[in-house]
């Protein structure tokens, strides 16, 4: 799971999104294993109002971590030299190729311009088909 | 959109890694093009460009 779902959870300027976003958390999640990146834990860091902050965090406690290694940001780097994405979306990329080297099925993001869109799609997997790496599906929340 | 950060503090983030104003402006410029209405994206996607450069950097 990105970032973008759980910010836009506390993010009530965009209500139809956080209303989508509290029926993922509340009801669609249930149904699956949740994992965030480290990449995620540290940009939520980031956030600069403290309640919301320790609230990020409580809240992400509760799923599974993956970190990123040296697999990944090799991949990462593949998805940056194909032009899948561009160097300033690098750790965007990571983020994917945390997701792909780790077998998750589903990464899912409120990053249409960036990552739910079809040409990052359809290039992240035919890289990973490339380099010997499961497919992935990139989705939005109401998609799952 | 005005720059008082309010979800994300990417220019915290970029202060620490010495990045040069003009670069963070030109992110700006490029980041409030994709995301004109959207101001938690805009400032994640900051972020996530400034932490880009400091991984990229590193390798």
């Amino acid at each position: 799971m990105d970032t973008s779902v759980i910010s836009a959870l506390y993010d009530d300027r965009v209500k139809e999104r956080q209303e989508e976003t509290k029926r993922f958390f509340k009801e669609t999640i249930l149904r699956y294993d949740i994992y965030v990146s480290n990449l995620t834990v540290s940009e939520l860091d980031q956030t600069i109002d403290p309640v919301k902050k320790k609230e990020f965090k409580d809240f992400v406690k509760k799923f599974n971590l993956l970190k990123q290694n040296k697999e990944a940001e090799s991949l990462a780097k593949d998805y940056i030299d194909k032009k899948v994405l561009s160097k300033s979306s690098y750790e965007d990329a990571l983020h994917i190729a945390i997701a792909s080297i780790n077998n998750i099925n589903y990464l899912v993001s409120w990053n249409f311009t960036d990552i739910v869109k079809v040409k990052t799609k359809r290039m992240v997997n035919f890289v990973n088909s490339m380099d010997g790496v499961k497919t992935l599906e990139i989705i939005s929340p109401p998609e799952l | 959109m005005k720059n008082k950060i309010e979800y994300f503090d990417y220019l915290n983030e970029a202060q620490k890694n010495d990045l040069k104003d003009s670069v963070v402006k030109s992110l700006e410029r490029q980041m409030r093009k994709k995301y004109p209405k959207d101001k938690m994206m805009f400032e994640l996607k900051m972020l996530k460009a400034i932490n880009s450069f400091r991984l990229l950097s590193l390798n």
